[in-house]
């Protein structure tokens, strides 16, 4: 019985793997650059033919680290993490290289546009660049560093 | 007769309510005591009264509680099967029997089963995530399976997929810890630039007296290694050939003698460690190196040298970075009896 | 085998993917440019407010503050002396080195010595809707340099004076112009002025000339053009005319390659010098360093000229927050001498908090000739820099 319950259990949670990540890239200005990361990307990406489909996918924006801790507590209050903690793309869809889906970033979704290429059988890495100011995302400045509105995001994620 | 009959009911019953009444005041204590974080008298309350409290949910509830707060997860586990069975075995049996991926609402939702599914399942991933070595492998095995199969119970009821990856990401991560932590062997190839300096003796072979020479090599070696790593730590042991060309002269007082190009080689083996302290891409460690040196220094008509093969132990400082598949390596230290230090720039490539 | 050695420094290492106190290796930390902690582009003399907050919460260690305390405030520390930022447009700095020095270790002439290297006051200004212009000005003593004392040269240097001012002014974030006194932008600005690198280019710790420089970054680009015409603090003879470039590109995101050309000349000496660079990071933290560069120097007076050719390696591990562990190892080769040297350098940098940094270096030099053998040398140099 228990060993019947672990294969099930097993393979009911491939989709719940830790081997997605996500890596947003910022550029300050007038020099420099940093990321943002985590590893951990909830939702599933589904493939059907040659067609990617995913409900939703979202982190916690508690989770994305920078690598430095004023940075990192900077960054999430930026984001208003209190007040909306998550970070979704939901109903997106993807073939032949690009995809879309809606993006929703502070309480505020966007129809954004991305391109994808296929790793492997089971992992696709998607590229988007957004403009944080569509989200109503005030404009970024600490002791006269900038951050430019336009950010990179790189994501790696598993697929069922 | 009938009055005997009564008066025994009357006093049944007075005696539940009595009861009732006690069991009550004890939970509430219980609830108390968890209110002002004091676990332990949860536990004494309970096992002062265990008789009436082990009937009773709320209090199981609580208990279970206490021990969950003091990290006593097994404890807890126990409880919590309790809860389980046979507090709701019917519906608990007819979950397990089910082949539906989810189960009919009607059979969780007039209990507490989600809940107790998720303690159960999240208390054995604890369980496992922080089981260590002096652990049975056969205790650490029965909590895996039991988190995984309450995991799957939880999805029969339809839990939260928040609560799901919670419990699967402490089990991922303590397989992924403990992969990382079991030892794996390797072969690896390296070639490095080396420079020592010798100490040879020129000898009057009239006299007797030896004077000091020093000589100074520069070469490159190539070398073959095999290595144990995890994510912490590198053992290796490793065999290097090098080929050098060196100027000797003398350094003090004596007779005048210089050669120069003059070929050199030696073997080094060893063991050596290095420890991934800072990152899984920069170590630091320790080489322990016994050398075998040959010369070919001339001596001229008299004289003879002494030490033309040498053979010394000692030891190196060594750092190495990872760079795009090969690593880089630079080496500090000394190989006894040589005058000075012993140092390497190379490349390793791990294969 | 010289130039075996020289040959493997140009093939295998570059596999990988300012004044001399600047601090490339922080592309370890993600930074690629000096500008964005720096009044000066190129790096060296006074760190800007987001430096100095990057230099409490990101360089320097906590060990000495409360687990509690909150890294905003530790920021707001890093100010000039005062616990916040009162004023924006004038920005105060003081900077103080010393050294305590032991060289040729175990050997008979052994010295020790403490060295002030440095004590600096700069203001720097700033002004314009955008604070798009910029004034810097340092002054400060500044010892003779140990190989001119007792000489002419050394007898006319002053050890009082100004090492950087300018005036800056950039139109864009991408663009700026620099006239005044400066270091010249050529190769790694690494912080040890006794590198060989430079010391052959003669980009010391007095190498200052006064020019305008032209400086570009880009997303993944950065450049700067100087000409200069010398110090002119100094004596006309010595002062050296000339021009310097440099060159860097991002390749790979996390790594720089560049390209450099340095072209000066004084009364005296003729130097034309060429570099190539990278500056890699690692992990978050740790950086790799490599310049390979050659410098022709030709003297006036029709004597015969000389190559110098010189390598260096820098690794820079974080060990942990505030703690750093170096690894240096330099070549260098002059043409009219049949002898090269080789050096390693280990050492510990350590910034217990903000404003503080101590380091020590071992550093072992051997040279190499074909005519002649020499004893080891061992130097010992522990530091002290303090800066407000």
């Amino acid at each position: 019985m228990i060993s019947k319950m672990s294969l099930i259990c097993l393979l009911s949670f491939s989709s719940l793997s830790f081997a997605s990540d996500i890596t947003v890239k910022m550029t300050l200005s007038p020099a420099g650059s940093f990321e943002a990361k985590t590893t951990k990307v909830h939702g599933d990406v589904i493939k059907s033919g040659e067609k990617y489909t995913a409900e939703s996918l979202w982190v916690k924006v508690d989770d994305l680290k920078t690598g430095i801790d004023l940075r990192d507590e900077h960054f999430h209050k930026h984001f208003n993490s209190e007040k909306n903690p998550k970070i979704t793309l939901n109903n997106v869809v993807a073939t032949a290289g690009k995809g879309s889906g809606t993006l929703t970033v502070n309480n505020v979704s966007n129809k954004v546009d991305f391109t994808y290429k296929v790793i492997s059988d089971k992992k696709l890495e998607a590229l988007l660049k957004v403009k944080p100011s569509a989200f109503k995302l005030p404009e970024v400045k600490y002791l006269e560093i900038g951050v430019d509105d336009e950010v990179e995001i790189v994501t790696v994620v598993d697929v069922k | 007769m009938k009055k005997l009959i009564f008066l025994n009911l009357f006093f049944l019953s007075l005696s539940s309510v009595i009861l009732a009444a006690d069991t009550n005041t004890n939970i509430k204590k219980m609830q108390l005591a968890l209110d002002k974080n004091n676990p332990e008298s949860v536990e004494e309350i309970y096992d002062n009264n265990e008789e009436d409290l082990s009937k009773n949910w709320m209090a199981l509830e609580r208990l279970a509680l206490s021990f969950e707060r003091r990290n006593k997860f097994k404890e807890a586990v126990n409880v919590y099967r309790k809860l389980v069975s046979p507090f709701n075995l019917a519906a608990h049996k007819a979950i397990i029997d089910s082949n539906a991926q989810k189960v009919p609402e009607n059979l969780y939702s007039g209990n507490k089963l989600p809940y107790y599914y998720y303690k159960l399942a999240f208390l054995n991933a604890q369980l496992f995530a922080t089981s260590h070595k002096f652990v049975p492998e056969t205790e650490r095995t029965k909590f895996k399976k039991n988190a995984e199969g309450y995991l799957l119970l939880l999805k029969k009821v339809n839990a939260d997929e928040n609560d799901l990856k919670l419990v699967n990401d402490l089990i991922l991560e303590k397989i992924k810890v403990e992969d990382q932590m079991a030892y794996k062997k390797s072969w690896y190839v390296l070639f490095d630039f080396i420079s020592w300096q010798d100490r040879v003796y020129l000898v009057d072979n009239v006299t007797g007296t030896k004077s000091p020479l020093l000589s100074t090599a520069i070469g490159s070696s190539i070398g073959l290694g095999k290595k144990w790593s995890n994510a912490k730590y590198e053992f290796n042991i490793e065999g290097m050939y090098s080929m050098a060309t060196s100027t000797i002269s003398n350094i003090a007082d004596g007779p005048t003698y210089q050669q120069s190009s003059v070929p050199v080689k030696s073997i080094i083996l060893g063991p050596g460690m290095y420890y991934k302290a800072f990152s899984d891409k920069v170590f630091v460690g320790l080489q322990l190196p016994v050398s075998i040196r040959t010369g070919s220094w001339l001596a001229p008509d008299g004289y003879s040298l002494q030490d033309l093969k040498q053979t010394g132990a000692g030891y190196f400082f060594q750092v190495k970075f990872a760079v795009s598949g090969i690593f880089i390596q630079t080496r500090l230290g000394k190989i006894f009896p040589n005058p000075a230090s012993h140092w390497s720039i190379g490349a390793l490539y791990d294969f | 085998m010289n130039k075996t050695l020289y040959i493997y420094f140009l093939i295998i290492i570059p596999l990988f993917s300012g004044k001399a106190y600047a601090y490339p290796h922080f592309i370890g930390h993600g930074y690629n440019s000096c500008i964005t902690c720096h009044y000066n582009p190129f790096g060296n003399g006074p760190i800007n407010d987001y430096g100095r907050s990057v230099s409490g919460t990101a360089i320097a260690g906590r060990d000495f503050y409360d687990e509690n305390k909150p890294e905003e405030l530790i920021a707001n520390e890093t100010a000039f002396f005062l616990k916040d930022y009162i004023s924006k447009s004038l920005k105060p700095f003081i900077g103080y080195r010393g050294m305590f020095y032991k060289s040729n270790l175990g050997q008979d002439g052994s010295k020790v010595e403490f060295i002030n290297m440095q004590l600096d006051g700069n203001l720097v200004a700033k002004f314009g809707s955008k604070d798009q212009y910029i004034m810097s000005g340092t002054f400060g003593y500044a010892p003779i340099p140990r190989s001119l004392k007792n000489t002419p040269a050394g007898d006319a240097m002053k050890e009082y004076r100004s090492r950087e001012h300018y005036l800056g002014i950039r139109p864009s974030p991408n663009w700026g112009v620099y006239f005044g006194l400066m270091d010249k932008p050529f190769g790694i600005r690494v912080a040890e002025h006794t590198s060989y690198s430079r010391i052959s280019t003669q980009l010391t710790m007095d190498d200052q000339a006064h020019g305008a420089l032209l400086h570009y970054s880009g997303t993944s680009l950065e450049l700067g053009l100087n000409a200069f015409i010398g110090n002119l603090a100094s004596k006309s003879d010595v002062q050296t005319k000339g021009f310097a470039g440099t060159f860097e590109q991002t390749v790979f995101e996390k790594n720089r390659i560049g390209a450099s050309i340095l072209s000066q000349k004084n009364t005296y000496l003729k130097s034309t010098a060429l570099a190539i660079h990278t500056r890699s990071q690692i992990t978050y933290g740790t950086s790799v360093l490599f310049e390979l560069g050659q410098v022709n120097k030709t003297p006036v007076n029709g004597t015969t000229p000389r190559k110098e050719n010189y390598a260096l390696l820098q690794n820079h591990i974080k060990t942990k927050r505030g703690l750093y562990f170096l690894n240096s190892m330099e070549y260098f080769k002059n043409s009219l001498d049949n002898s090269y040297k080789v050096r390693f350098g280990p050492g510990l940098q350590y910034y217990p908090f903000s404003k503080l940094e101590l380091r020590a270096d071992v550093y072992n030099t051997r040279n190499f000739s074909r005519d002649s053998n020499s004893a080891d040398r061992w130097d010992l140099l522990m530091q002290l820099h303090a800066w407000f």
